[in-house]
């Protein structure tokens, strides 16, 4: 009995193959009693069809959409603070920048990332991923970290093919409360003051 | 009903925002019942319902109509109803109550009648029963007669599967409306 309820609520979700389907169909056609069952089984299916078709109260939905509009002003406010608070903070990080390069009387150096991105290769390959913890933590992960590319999560592999263009730029999303906090001329390199300088002025953030 | 759509998004999209209200009035009863269904109480699936049309507000400017927009919405309130469920799951481990318990016991603020809330209240037992993957294809399927190609574009799973999971879905409602 439960195997013929099986193959009838198979026949309902269209599961029966080619030739079950019709086999299953011609054994309908000859069966009142299987057609009778289906459709006992198929009218309780409507049955609950119909009970879901409940009349909710007109007024939760004339109301819904004001109630939708409020919210969206409300988060429009939001986002025009917090869009300034982003140009402030990306000041703060330009000026903090520009003040380390000056202090380094313009010994600029260029950031090779293949270079470093063999560096780390080499790194995962002899030592295994808690010594590319380690080397990450030690020249990055102290500051960087906002997409997540020089997380200690990070998956080896995924770096190693990360292009200099994803490199280049998470060095402009790094928190600006980090650095001011940690004080990003202790941990940067000038070749990386050069190539956050770049970026600042390639983006126009900051003019030369 | 896409034709239609797509002037309503490309209106809005041109800074009517009269537009957006249709977009609303069209779909807003869709996404509360479908949340509604698949979560089981209604301050959850109101709060899911503004959640929902305010993504639509602030997205709809990204949707490139490459599928339907209903299928869309649909996606979007699937995707937020089911990481609510996954959150109340959690909340679960911390508190004695089931989540089937707190939904149930939830107040009702859209079904006035009385007996229309009875069979809601039945209805929502017996979906609360089936697994989320089960419910999903359940109540998009039976209730909103939706096609499996077009349940596989909202939820982004196999027809194959699909098919196999409304099958267990309506061997369990069967099972718990008593038809053996």
């Amino acid at each position: 009995m439960n195997n013929e309820k099986d193959i009838i609520l198979k026949y309902l979700a269209d599961l029966l193959d080619e030739g079950e389907k019709i086999e299953f169909e011609k054994r309908l056609e000859e069966s009142p009693e299987l057609a009778k069952r289906m459709e006992e089984l198929k009218s309780s299916l409507d049955g609950l069809k119909q009970i879901s078709q409940t009349a909710g109260d007109s007024k939760y939905f004339v109301n819904l959409l004001p109630r939708i509009r409020e919210r969206i002003e409300e988060k429009k406010t939001s986002y025009n603070v917090i869009e300034w608070k982003n140009v402030l903070a990306m000041m703060v990080v330009a000026l903090i920048v520009a003040v380390v390069l000056f202090r380094q009387n313009g010994e600029y150096s260029f950031i090779n990332y293949e270079n470093l991105k063999y560096s780390i290769s080499s790194i995962i390959s002899e030592e295994g991923q808690s010594e590319l913890n380690d080397y990450m933590e030690a020249r990055y992960i102290t500051y960087l970290d906002s997409r997540d590319v020089f997380n200690f999560d990070l998956d080896a592999e995924e770096f190693v093919n990360l292009s200099s263009s994803d490199i280049d730029d998470s060095f402009l999303n790094y928190r600006s409360s980090d650095i001011i906090e940690n004080g990003i001329e202790n941990y940067i390199t000038d070749e990386e003051a050069e190539s956050i300088y770049k970026e600042i002025l390639n983006k126009k953030i900051l003019q030369e | 009903m896409a034709d239609e759509d797509y002037k309503l998004v490309e209106s809005f999209l041109d800074g009517n925002e009269g537009a957006f209200n249709k977009i609303v009035y069209k779909y807003q009863q869709k996404i509360y019942w479908h949340a509604r269904r698949m979560i089981g109480n209604h301050l959850d699936a109101d709060e899911i319902t503004q959640e929902v049309l305010i993504v639509l507000y602030k997205k709809l400017k990204l949707f490139k109509f490459k599928s339907s927009l209903y299928t869309w919405i649909y996606s979007i309130t699937s995707r937020r109803s089911i990481n609510y469920i996954k959150r109340s799951k959690i909340k679960e481990l911390f508190t004695s109550e089931s989540s089937e318990t707190m939904n149930l016991v939830s107040h009702d603020n859209v079904v006035k009648n009385l007996e229309d809330k009875e069979k809601l209240r039945k209805l929502e037992k017996i979906l609360l029963k089936l697994p989320v993957k089960q419910r999903e294809v359940f109540i998009l399927k039976n209730f909103e007669e939706l096609s499996y190609n077009e349940i596989s574009k909202i939820t982004g799973k196999s027809v194959g599967g699909l098919k196999a999971n409304y099958f267990y879905a309506i061997k369990k409602v069967t099972e718990l409306l008593g038809n053996e």
